[in-house]
Formats: C-alpha cells, structure tokens, sequence
C-alpha cells in the first residue's frame, strides 16, 4: 500500500492457446486501502490486440493514451494495423524511454498475428520485454494468481477451455488479494471475434 | 485532506458539495469559501487541497477552458474538458506536482457533442460507463496523480470514510433533484456529526441542462 | 484484582525483532452498540499480512464470559490472549464473590492491564460489550489505556463505514431482530468498501439470558440486497 506500484490494486493474467489467447483482469480501481469505484485495466489497441496495464492507474491511462497515438500514426503513415509482436517492440520501447523517471507501470499484452499465431508479453516498468508462450500475470494479485495459473494451463488449449482456465485461476487469485476484486472481466481472443465474460467476483 | 468534497449524479443532473471553511494555522480565516468553480455552463468542478495550488490549478483551468470555447466557437464535451483536467494534473506529477483532488460535475447537452462522444465505445473509456440518458449527466473523480474515474458518487479525502457507507446504501440511479437534495442533507449531517473538524457550512451545487445553481439540502 | 497477577513484564528492551512482527486482523471493522435491553456486537472476518488475505473466517468476537464479548481490533495475539486473561480472572471472581463480573469491572480490568503495558507496543482496540445486574454496558478500550462507556463505537480500518450507515437508523428502543439487521447491514457496507474487511458478517446478541450468536453469514450473499449497485456488467 506504500509502495506507489501497490496503490490501485489489480489482478491481471493472459493465457496462450491454440490459435486464441486470453487477458482476464479485475475491476477495482482501490487507493490505499478504500475501493472508489470499477475501472477497466484491459484495454483494446487494435482488433486482435489487447493491452493490459497495472500499476498506478494515472500513469497506465496517460501511456495508453500516448501509444494509441503512436498506434494510430502508424496506421496512417503505413496503411496497415500493427502486430502484435512489432507492439510489444513498441511499448518496450515507450518504457524505456522514460528509464530514469519512469511510468510506475506494468503493461501486459494478449494478441493474434496476421497469421493468427497467439502472443502474449510483458515488460517490466522499464520496458524490458518478455514474451513467453504459455502465461503471464501481473498486478498485486501476482504471486496469488501465479500458483492457480501453473496448474489450470495445459499446452494447446481451445478457446472455450482456456477461458475456463483463465477464469478459474483468475478468481482464485483475486480471492486472497485484499488490493483487487470488485468483479472481473475475462476476453478470449480468437480469429473469428473477441468474446468479453464478465465473471461472478466476491465484492469485498 | 481535511477539506469535504462529495457529490454524485441523478436521473439528469449532478450534484457537488463542498465544505466552506479556509483554514490558516489553527483558525477559521474563512466560513463561506466557494470551492465550486464554474468553468461553463453544465461544467462545474470541486477542488479541494494544498492551500495555493487549489485556487492557482483552477483558475487556470476554468481560463483555459474558456479559452478553449472562445478559439473554437462550440463548447468541448465534459470528458474532453475533464481529460484536459488530467493531463494538466499528470503533466505536472513528476517535478511540479499539484496538490488537488477534484470531483467534476457536468452535463453533456446533444447540441455539445460532437465527434469524441461517438468514440467512447464501452472499452474505450477508462472507467465503466453507464447507459446516459439525453441530457446525460457526467461525475468525474479525478485525484492528485491524475486518475479520471467516471463514477456515480464519490467523495475525496476524509469525508470519502464518513459517506461512502451512506452513498453505498442510499444512492438510486435515476434519482429526482428532491431525492438527491436529501441525500445531500444527510451526508452533511453525518460529517458535522462524526468528523473532527467544524465544518459548520457546506457550499452544493447542481449542474443541469438549464446551467448551474446554488442548492440548499433538503431535511429529512 | 492486583495487577501482579499478570504475567511479569519484560525488560525495558524491546522484544522484536525486524521482519517477524507479525499482525493478524490489522485491517478489520467491529462494532458494538447497546439498546434497551440488550447489546450487539458485530465484526468481519477477514485477516490480513500486508496486501495478502491471510484468512477469511477468522473470529473476531471474543467470549470473556457467559455474558460478555470483547470485539478484536489490533493485534489478534494480544487480543485474544489479554481477552482469554480477562476472562479467567472473571471466571475467579465469580467463585470468590459468589457474582458475575460487571462489564464496568472486566473492562476497567482489561484497560488497566492496558495502561501498565502503554507505550511497549501492545495492539489493542476493543470493545467490551456485555448485559450484568445493571443491563447491558458497553465500553470502548484501547492500547493507549482509554476506557469510554457508550451506547455506538465502531473499531477498526473499516469502522468509519459501519458507523455512517449505523448512525443513520441508530435509536435505544430497536427491537433486537431491527438492531440484528442494522449491525449486518453497518458491517456489510464496511466489507464493500474497504479492503482490510470482508469474509463473513458476524453478529452477536447479549441480553438477560447470555450471549447469542445470530447471525454467520458471507457477505456476498448480501450485495444485491444491500448496494444500488450501478455497474452494467452482469453479474447473473
């Protein structure tokens, strides 16, 4: 709570399938120790890429502000939408940008390719880039989600099934965060359509 | 921190109230400040803070978007004005920051809107959106590190410990200037009850399609 | 009561040791009012470390006796350990005096016992709520050795939710079914708003015929009941 990373709590995970991705997080926008109202923390950049932002909520609604210019100029200069691995390139780079004062946040980023390859990343506050290929989490709710995650996520995963998996250890999760809750809202990207489920939370 | 600000929305208005005392030192300099600045006509924010940095950060607000109407000919949308606010706000965060916390009230007429509204699909914005009725009536919270909130109530500082609990009870959507002014009336009793600091007049405003007003609360 | 009875006190250094002070139930709302007839006491049961949910059914209304409660804010170890002292030594005076122990007396007790250990970093908010030959009492103590006889006080990081909604529909001539309701509804908008409470709504109700506890219940079952809630997302 001291910590300006922990202010406004969030609990945020993305999954990797097969040929579909998933990015769950919460809704609590908390400060301190007081829940003020719900937020969304997912945030959508393009039509098959989705960006994620922890931390302090001030700093991720100036950044996603300020990459959806850069998104935008570039699809005007170049005519064509930005992929998802380019994107995580892009976001690093916001970070590190601003290394010696920088954004107090952590962004994560769920997405299809062109070639509907699923890809998820991370960064730290810095903008160094992390791109596995099974799961990640983040948020306050971090460590609380990881164990739950390790054991609902199965390798090749159909949309419907990953979303179960998301869900699951998202709840789980958040159920011993005392920082994030309020209700969560998992999307599940798959080539087709994205599909937004808003899950049954605790509200306390 | 000791400073109240709390106002929340109705079916087509807004309220905001603000307690009226100016503190220097250990006394009252002041029992009738106005902290509800009126920056147009269905636009009216509180901000309460740092002694100085309230009064300088509004004013240049409430210039600025006068401002704004002036060059444009047409009035900028509440969330285009209230994102202005933050930018302000977290603009200066890192080296000059301003010490304010503000609640904004306002009123989106169909005859304001333009472009941007189309926009705010409902992930786009920031904050949960709730189905607007034409007038639609907009209440930002908007803290000191610049985090924009649209919310239904809220209240800053210590008063948000008093009034939360009540507003989490009382507030109905939709509800009619009469509902509301007794709300009112019984989220300032309960601070004159239970706060420690004497907080003996509390400044309301309402802000509908027709403009801005001086409310009084209405007893119970 | 002599205060030699209470275990000797350490020396004048100080017994912790940096990273392992750890405090359960830091976070936590509790309330305690008295109407005619009868008390109640009302508490979550949530315990946090830090940001982590530790537990959420933990206890936080404390038997001292047949016919008194102390509610835990603070430091669960030092609450409950003084309470379960408090209560032994109330047990004692009732075979000595052939009477019960007024709450007056158990709370005066507890809080000297406070006072003797001010300043070395004892934890304890609590409110002792209780009905003897002169009905029921409630006091307010706290680590800093204040005692306060009252008829509403709220303890704890959510109290100051849980008194706004109390203060609202508070009156000494409540029924008990009425006050049971209130005291659910005060704890339950504490565990919607802040995040140091939640877990289940715990209600007591003391009155002629000794404690009785009415109400166990999880707070999630109370959301639609108690919030206008405006969100749109469904929640089914």
């Amino acid at each position: 709570m001291s910590n300006i990373m922990n202010h406004n709590g969030a609990a945020m995970l993305a999954m990797m399938g097969k040929e579909c991705v998933t990015i769950g997080s919460d809704l609590t926008f908390n400060t301190g120790m007081q829940h003020q109202g719900r937020v969304f923390k997912v945030f959508p950049v393009t039509d098959k890429i989705l960006l994620g932002l922890t931390g302090l909520f001030s700093d991720c609604q100036t950044f996603y502000q300020n990459v959806m210019y850069e998104v935008k100029l570039l699809q005007l200069k170049e005519g064509r939408e930005i992929q998802p691995q380019h994107f995580g390139v892009l976001v690093a780079h916001m970070l590190y940008e601003k290394r010696f004062g920088p954004y107090f946040i952590e962004p994560l980023i769920a997405g299809l390719d062109e070639d509907n390859k699923p890809y998820i990343a991370n960064t730290d506050t810095i903008g160094c880039l992390t791109e596995p290929d099974d799961f990640l989490v983040c948020g306050t709710a971090a460590e609380k989600i990881l164990g739950p995650a390790e054991s609902f996520w199965e390798e090749d995963l159909e949309a419907e099934e990953l979303f179960e998996a998301t869900a699951q250890a998202l709840l789980a999760g958040i159920d011993r965060d005392s920082s994030s809750g309020w209700g969560s809202v998992v999307y599940t990207l798959t080539p087709q359509k994205m599909v937004t489920r808003f899950l049954r939370n605790r509200q306390d | 921190m000791s400073q109240s600000l709390f106002g929340f929305r109705g079916k087509d208005f807004c309220i905001l109230a603000a307690d009226a005392s100016a503190q220097a030192s250990i006394v009252v300099i002041k029992d009738n400040l106005d902290r509800i600045f009126e920056a147009d006509d269905h636009f009216a924010f509180g901000c309460v803070g740092d002694p100085g940095d309230d009064t300088t950060y509004s004013d240049l607000i409430v210039r600025n978007i006068q401002l704004q109407k002036f060059r444009n000919g047409y009035t900028s949308t509440s969330h285009a004005n209230a994102n202005f606010m933050r930018k302000l706000l977290h603009d200066g965060l890192r080296d000059h920051p301003y010490n304010v916390n503000i609640m904004i009230g306002a009123v989106d007429l169909p005859s304001d809107m333009n472009d941007t509204t189309t926009e705010r699909t409902e992930l786009m914005s920031s904050s949960v959106l709730i189905e607007g009725s034409n007038p639609s009536p907009h209440l930002y919270y908007l803290d000191y590190l610049g985090t924009l909130v649209e919310v239904p109530f809220a209240a800053h500082g210590y008063c948000a410990y008093l009034l939360y609990g009540i507003l989490d009870e009382m507030w109905k959507k939709d509800m009619s200037v009469d509902e509301a002014k007794r709300l009112l009336s019984t989220c300032i009793k309960m601070i004159q009850k239970r706060f420690v600091m004497q907080q003996p007049k509390f400044i309301c405003k309402i802000i509908t399609k027709d403009g801005i007003e001086l409310i009084e609360p209405l007893n119970n | 009561m002599s205060a030699s009875v209470a275990p000797p006190l350490p020396g004048r250094h100080s017994y912790k040791v940096e990273g392992t002070n750890i405090n359960f139930a830091h976070g936590t709302t509790c309330l305690a009012f008295r109407c005619n007839g009868f008390a109640i006491a009302a508490a979550d049961s949530r315990s946090t470390q830090g940001e982590t949910i530790a537990s959420q059914a933990v206890t936080k209304l404390i038997k001292i006796n047949d016919y008194i409660i102390s509610t835990m804010a603070g430091s669960a170890a030092d609450c409950q350990y003084w309470s379960r002292y408090v209560g032994s030594e109330s047990q004692l005076f009732e075979l000595r005096n052939k009477r019960r122990m007024t709450v007056a007396g158990a709370s005066k007790f507890y809080s000297n016992i406070l006072i003797q250990y001010k300043g070395r970093d004892l934890s304890v908010g609590s409110m002792i709520v209780g009905y003897d030959d002169f009905g029921a009492d409630l006091f307010y103590i706290d680590n800093d050795g204040q005692r306060v006889r009252g008829d509403i006080f709220a303890c704890g990081s959510g109290s100051t939710f849980a008194l706004s909604v109390l203060d609202q529909e508070f009156r000494p001539d409540l029924t008990e079914d009425e006050a049971v309701e209130l005291a659910r509804k005060s704890i339950y908008h504490a565990t919607h708003r802040d995040s140091g409470t939640g877990g289940q709504i715990n209600v007591i109700v003391i009155n002629e015929k000794g404690t009785n506890w009415v109400v166990k219940q999880d707070n999630f079952e109370l959301f639609h009941k108690y919030i206008n809630d405006p969100s749109p997302y469904p929640l089914q």
